[in-house]
């Protein structure tokens, strides 16, 4: 499992089939080179530019030093780094665990706590953190009120705080690392295993001598992800640290310009010091990736064997039922019973329990019904130029290779290190003046969501069309037909099994994506997760709660497709924040 | 992993199919979508409760058959989503109802609005409306609430300073004024009865910050913090209405009121329904359904008396402080200054 497929390390040369100039295929990757440069160049300069440009368009670093020479700013960048890297500890530990206890060990049920993987998919982090205030609210939250009624602890957990975010994005982040390493620890060689246990260490020992420092570089990869994710983060520190007053970067990025008057310059200069961070992580991350030396993971040699914990297995199938309680179960109960609650107070009575939540919800709320059509049509449509749009640059990059590929798999990479706001910001500014004004139509959210997606959708694709021989096309090709007929009638078809994963796990990332929508949107592009964050917003608990549930089901049925499909895999591996 | 999957694969029919269909959908539906921008019907930007701006629209098109719709936001925000619009030359809205009068004031000025004197507003003080401009559709008083069930009424703070007492330490959550132009307000009038270390005095009682009253009274409600700061009364009554242990305080000195105005953009789509929504809002029958129904008190001469429940009573009996159009003035020419301060202490 890899944040970013190498494509250009695929060993194929240029295949002659393909005449190097006045070929349409020069047209097509110029043009797909133009596309992505205005999804995701542009902004991107804009953003740039407006970071170091004053009103009156001189050039200065004046917002730098107004962003800087402000506590509450620094203060922001202070906590993110602590949020950032606290999170991507407690989500490598946490992860790494799980992946071991699922891929290597003889725990029972470990087909129901393979679960752990799609937890951020079922309930997106945001949704997570406002389960939990419902929780573990210092006073009212209901962990701390049993804590108090059973065990006399006067407060067990306090989730307004950057311990609260650290455990939420840790708890939502960490099966991002378990996907990565339990890739790397069930495909590993186990000779080097079989090797130490022959000479006599034993199962801890090896375990800890061997098998960890064979898969350090896919957990040091895990972590780094873990850390930019963590990073860019909006929805968690926005429900858990406003009320509190403790700001990160996304968030101070969000109330500069959210408030009034806007403060644009300064929310350029905060998103380049946010983006600096997260394009260190992920180039770190990359960096370990291609040190493939130092993994033995080469899908050969035996398979390893189970480790057998004796008794210790029902502790680790504890451990892991108990991260799904924290993740999934205890969230998603509290969710459901505040959906079903006219008012949220400290004793349950019987008189406030109604339907009026999913009532109001689905007939009443004007927002919903129109959020619920835009996602649903910006998903599913959204998915599938995304996913065409993946298959045309897979294509150029690994059959066509131009001179011009590379960058083409640059750009259509880059979104990668741009955390969800800072992308948006820059789109927003991007395209809310002429010559193409999109702020205001449903084009801006549908190619805010292709641009910052479509990594994923090329990895997909590309991982598909790397296991392909180019042999079928060159066949099509050397029989007479054109370009366009092998793309259409070869190269696609055999991507569709790619393609079909790819087009779900688009749609379930469109469906809640937020940190770029609660900036792009404007009122008649309301989406769900922007109606969810707006309930949230104006405290209506329980019609928030309903829409919550609402919102887990429809990615339950989506998830239960692709499970069918059986085409949940790698690809895929960040998360949605 | 493809090798794997490859034999149970869906048929490329039903790949073209879902992909086709979808696309067809966002080719029809998207255009469609934004073309219509309100041909004939209302789309109002609004602050204040959902679930108020959904029943005031429901009535408009009982009575007049317009569809008419509301999107909800804090009041900040409102200004930004229009102020953006005017900006991008797009303007999607043709009503806006919010408590940032003062910038309506501006807009005015600046040629943004409608000059429209509703029929309707001659029922209103003249010291609260902007003739041509926009009129009071109803007025917030920025309460103090408490949780009854955690504090008995003759323990309530009673005053605006009481709330500095170090008793209520890690005890008060707070309307947020980066959120919600009636919190604006408040930290205004506050600065102006307390001084300017209002916002600095808050912070040291480690205030929770939330960002609409609702979510304010819900914490109270909960127990989460017993004392609700800058919250405004429709809140405090319909949560208590639901059976919430909530009640309000209005200090003697004087409660800040905030304006929640109605105006119309003179760029919007379809003016005339516009103006006909603005009439209806109001128009008596409507600003009795605000009052009676979402406890929202009214400016309007011949609607009946506030109710006298939960701590509340009728406007004509509340001391309003720095509220009158000059103070809107002031508050406009300082409020950078004191918004400035009071980020400082907001995180």
């Amino acid at each position: 499992m890899e944040a970013g497929v190498r494509l250009s390390t695929v060993p194929w040369a240029r295949p002659k089939w393909i005449p190097v100039a006045r070929s349409p295929l020069w047209w097509l990757q110029a043009a797909v080179l133009l596309l992505l440069a205005y999804l995701v160049l542009f902004p991107s300069v804009v953003l740039m530019l407006e970071s170091v440009r004053d009103a009156a368009g001189k050039w200065t670093l004046a917002w730098f030093v107004q962003v800087y020479s402000s506590a509450g700013n620094y203060q922001a960048l202070v906590n993110s780094l602590i949020v950032g890297a606290g999170s991507a500890l407690f989500a490598t530990i946490l992860g790494t665990l799980l992946a071991w206890i699922v891929a290597r060990t003889d725990t029972p049920c470990r087909g129901l706590l393979e679960i752990a993987a799609l937890v951020p998919f079922i309930c997106p982090p945001f949704i997570g953190a406002l389960a939990w205030t419902l929780l573990g609210s210092p006073n009212t939250g209901l962990l701390n009120q049993w804590a108090r009624k059973l065990l006399g602890i006067e407060r067990l957990v306090n989730m307004y705080s950057l311990g609260g975010m650290v455990l939420v994005i840790g708890l939502y982040t960490a099966p991002f690392v378990l996907l990565i390493v339990g890739g790397a620890l069930r495909s590993m060689d186990a000779t080097m295993e079989e090797a130490s246990m022959m000479s006599g260490a034993n199962q801890a020992m090896t375990t800890a001598v061997v098998t960890l420092p064979l898969v350090a570089p896919a957990i040091l990869s895990g972590a780094f992800l873990a850390l930019v994710l963590a990073l860019e983060q909006f929805g968690v520190p926005a429900v858990l640290g406003l009320p509190a007053r403790i700001p990160v970067l996304t968030t101070k990025i969000w109330t500069t310009i959210s408030e009034y008057p806007p403060q644009y310059g300064q929310g350029a200069a905060l998103c380049v010091v946010l983006l600096l961070l997260t394009v260190a992580g992920v180039l770190l991350q990359r960096q370990l990736l291609s040190r493939r030396r130092f993994t033995t993971v080469t899908g050969k040699g035996a398979r390893p064997r189970l480790v057998r914990l004796g008794g210790l297995r029902w502790a680790t199938f504890g451990f892991g039922l108990a991260y799904l309680m924290a993740a999934m179960v205890l969230p998603m109960g509290v969710l459901v019973l505040a959906s079903f609650r006219t008012i949220w107070t400290q004793e349950l009575a019987w008189s406030q329990l109604t339907l009026q939540n999913y009532g109001y919800i689905l007939l009443k709320y004007p927002l919903s019904r129109l959020a619920m059509t835009n996602s649903i049509l910006l998903g599913a449509g959204g998915a599938t130029l995304a996913i065409l749009l993946a298959a045309v640059v897979s294509f150029l990059n690994l059959r066509a290779r131009l001179p011009g590929h590379r960058a083409l798999e640059q750009l259509a990479m880059l979104p990668l290190a741009f955390p969800g706001i800072v992308l948006a910001y820059g789109m927003l500014r991007a395209w809310i003046q002429p010559p193409l004004v999109l702020y205001g139509t449903m084009y801006i959210l549908l190619a805010a969501y292709i641009g910052r997606y479509l990594p994923y959708g090329v990895q997909s694709t590309s991982s598909t069309l790397a296991q392909i021989h180019p042999e079928l096309e060159e066949s099509s090709l050397m029989s007479g037909a054109s370009w366009l007929s092998t793309f259409r009638c070869i190269t696609l078809p055999l991507l569709r099994s790619g393609v079909m994963a790819g087009w779900i796990l688009l749609f379930v990332s469109f469906l809640r994506e937020l940190s770029a929508s609660v900036l792009l949107y404007t009122p008649k592009q309301v989406v769900l997760s922007v109606a969810l964050f707006d309930l949230w917003a104006s405290g209506d608990i329980g019609y928030l709660a309903a829409l919550s549930v609402l919102m887990i089901l429809i990615a339950v049925a989506a998830l239960g497709v692709l499970r069918r499909l059986r085409a949940a895999g790698p690809g895929f591996d960040r998360g949605i924040s | 992993m493809a090798a794997q999957i490859w034999s149970e694969n869906p048929g490329r029919r039903t790949f073209l199919g879902w992909t086709g269909a979808a696309a067809a959908g966002l080719a029809l539906g998207l255009p469609r979508r934004t073309l219509a921008a309100a041909a004939g019907k209302v789309l109002q930007y609004a602050g204040g409760s959902a679930e108020s701006l959904t029943a005031l629209d429901e009535l408009f098109t009982a009575k007049t058959g317009i569809p008419a719709e509301s999107w909800r936001a804090g009041g900040v925000a409102v200004v930004q989503k229009v102020e953006a619009e005017f900006q991008a030359g797009r303007v999607l809205h043709n009503v806006i109802g919010n408590t940032e009068v003062e910038a309506m004031i501006r807009w005015a000025e600046q040629g943004h609005l409608l000059n429209y004197d509703s029929p309707e507003a001659a029922h209103f003080p003249r010291e609260f409306r902007m003739p041509g401009y926009w009129v009071p559709q109803k007025v917030l008083l920025n309460t103090i609430a408490y949780n009854t069930g955690m504090i008995k009424p003759a323990e309530a703070p009673k005053h605006w300073a009481d709330l500095m007492d170090p008793v209520w330490k890690d005890k008060i959550v707070m309307l947020d004024a980066r959120a919600s132009g009636s919190a604006v307000h408040f930290v205004f009038a506050m600065r102006k009865l307390l001084g300017k270390e209002f916002a600095t005095r808050m912070a040291k009682q480690n205030v929770m910050l939330k960002r609409s009253g609702g979510d304010v009274a819900n914490t109270v409600v909960a127990g989460e913090r017993p004392i609700g700061v800058a919250i405004q009364e429709y809140y405090v009554y319909s949560r208590a209405k639901k059976g919430g242990p909530i009640a309000a305080v209005l200090p003697d000195e004087g409660v800040p009121m905030t304006i929640y105005a109605l105006c119309i953009p003179k760029n919007g789509p379809d003016l005339e329904a516009a103006k006909r929504y603005v009439d209806f809002a109001l128009g008596k029958e409507a600003q009795t359904l605000w009052q009676e129904k979402f406890a929202t008190p009214v400016l309007r001469d011949d609607v009946p008396p506030y109710p006298r429940e939960f701590g509340l009573r009728p406007l004509k009996e509340v001391k309003i402080i720095f509220s009158a159009i000059e103070d809107l003035k002031e508050e406009g020419a300082t409020k950078r200054e004191f918004m400035d301060e009071w980020k400082q202490v907001s995180g």
